[in-house]
């Protein structure tokens, strides 16, 4: 017996190692995959090599891909569908226009469509236009406060002051909270929800956060937050928190990502997000790589992120499964492509 | 009265009025002593003019005194807004924001009102304005989401005198992030600044 041999050895058995920690991650992305794989549509914003968006129609592991719209003069963006999946409510941006990841609400002009995005009728700029919980009206964020739109006769039923809010507003499912982003008490980007019968609000969290969205029980908000525990301009990460305020947790993070356009899926066991390299949601360039996860499996850290696992020490490492580049997802479990 | 000084201003009782032909040279005569006076008290005025600006901002003391009612009178400072104003920047509260072109925000900036163009009482002494996006120049600060707003001021400096164009409440004409290092200040009065144009700078 020389030693000659145990080199090869040892890099064999750390060969093995690394390829079966690969395909475990692999299988556990895969289990993943077939778990959400029908589990209804998800419909978003995919920037079309000639320049400008389209919406596009996926199952949630990213198969199954169409267009819903093909329109070069026009971009559409920020698609939702209605509560009840029959109607859809996007934007319509001339084509050439950067869209903005944060204003994007200020933009264009609000459509209302069926559930594929036909019969499309321009409704007019209604800044962040967002469903009612039964669909028969409409809230908007301007410079004149916050208005309530009547879908069927398109008049405003409601004003109520914006109490600080300047973009993202969005109405609970329950009908009874806003939630969006505010300048509270000198400081910005504050992410405030609204009682919608009162007026009243309260924070959610403070210092950095934009683009929050509700949670399917009304009670809970996901939002984006680039904490100030990090070197230079740090990264963006997806939070949660409670609507009432409090304890916040962090759900994805990832050094080297900005992570925006956080979604959940119908029941709330499963998140949507976008990857950015660069600060903003992709959409001033091509979009940033889609992410799903379970909600289960927060907090994740996503690539090696030493400073970021120092403070979260109990993250998971997965599993995450990659969806094309795309910009602001929406997810529903109806089968939006049967007619009805 | 009966004797003019000036009789040639009075149409009524110059014969060369009604009497084309005769006196010609008289006339003649009497337009370029006219043109000469005209030529001389617009020299004076617009000397006077320079010196006044020139000393209105160097006034000893760290103090501007009171600047010409025309100064900074460029662009669409006299129309846009209701209020408009020659204010000096009593200071700068902290840093500006990074501005990258991601992120836009507005920056309240505190200043000293020296002169009131238009706006009445309703201004006070010190007031409080909101500039877009402060690390830009007024002439590039413009843009999709604010197309109206300009102005000369090239970068915002303590001590330097602005004419300011401006709105309130600054949440009727503005909604975006705010920089507020003012916001404990009770009951000011916060505008929104649309043009901004330099006057002058304090010695």
């Amino acid at each position: 017996m020389t030693p000659k041999p145990r080199v090869p050895l040892a890099a064999l058995l750390l060969i093995t190692i690394l390829v079966a920690a690969v395909a475990a991650e692999d299988k556990t992305v895969e289990t993943l995959r077939r778990e959400v794989a029908t589990k209804g549509w998800v419909v978003t914003s995919i920037k079309q090599k000639r320049g400008d968006w389209d919406l596009v129609l996926m199952r949630p592991d990213g198969s199954k891909q169409r267009k819903l719209t093909d329109t070069p003069d026009w971009s559409e963006a920020a698609p939702r569908w209605s509560p009840d999946s029959r109607r859809l409510l996007y934007r319509r941006i001339k084509a050439g226009t950067v869209i903005s990841h944060d204003r994007w609400g200020f933009q264009g002009e609000l459509v209302m469509a069926d559930a594929m995005a036909r019969n499309g009728r321009v409704m007019g700029k209604h800044p962040w236009g967002c469903w009612s919980p039964d669909g028969t009206q409409i809230s908007c964020l301007s410079l004149k406060g916050i208005e309530i739109l009547d879908v069927a006769t398109g008049k405003v039923k409601r004003r109520m002051k914006r109490a600080g809010y300047f973009q993202q507003l969005f109405w609970s499912p329950d009908g009874k909270w806003f939630c969006g982003t505010a300048n509270v008490g000198g400081e910005l980007w504050t992410i405030v929800r609204m009682d919608v019968a009162t007026g009243k609000w309260n924070v959610v969290s403070r210092f950095r956060n934009c683009t929050p969205d509700w949670f399917p029980d009304s009670r809970q908000v996901i939002f984006s937050n680039r904490p100030a525990n990090q070197k230079g301009y740090g990264w963006t990460q997806l939070w949660m928190a409670p609507g009432q305020g409090g304890q916040r947790k962090m759900l994805y993070g990832e050094d080297g990502r900005h992570i925006y356009g956080g979604g959940l899926s119908p029941d709330g066991r499963y998140v949507l997000f976008t990857r950015c390299p660069k600060d903003g949601g992709g959409s001033e360039r091509s979009g940033a790589p889609g992410g799903l996860m379970r909600l289960a499996d927060a907090p994740i850290i996503g690539a090696n992120s030493p400073a970021l696992r120092k403070l979260h020490p109990g993250a998971h490492d997965g599993p995450v499964l990659a969806l094309p580049d795309l910009w602001e997802p929406h997810w529903t479990f109806t089968d939006v492509t049967a007619s009805r | 009265m009966s004797e003019s000084t000036t009789p040639e201003t009075d149409p009524a009782e110059d014969p060369s009025s009604t009497a084309p032909e005769s006196g010609r040279n008289g006339s003649a005569a009497a337009r370029w002593i006219l043109l000469a006076v005209v030529v001389v008290v617009a020299i004076a005025v617009t000397v006077a003019t320079g010196v006044r600006s020139g000393s209105s901002n160097n006034a000893p003391g760290g103090t501007v005194a009171a600047t010409p009612g025309q100064a900074g009178i460029q662009g669409q400072v006299t129309t846009a807004g209701r209020f408009e104003v020659t204010a000096k920047l009593m200071e700068l509260p902290g840093a500006f924001l990074p501005n990258d072109g991601l992120y836009n925000y507005a920056f309240v900036l505190k200043y000293e009102v020296l002169d009131v163009h238009r706006g009445g009482d309703d201004v006070g002494k010190i007031i409080h304005v909101a500039h877009y996006n402060p690390r830009k120049t007024r002439s590039e600060v413009g843009d999709e989401f604010y197309p109206d707003l300009g102005g000369t001021v090239d970068r915002f400096r303590a001590g330097d005198v602005h004419r300011l164009a401006m709105e309130e409440p600054w949440d009727e004409h503005y909604i975006g992030p705010l920089v507020d290092r003012y916001h404990e200040t009770t009951g000011k009065r916060l505008y929104w600044g649309i043009w901004s144009n330099s006057v002058g700078e304090e010695r």
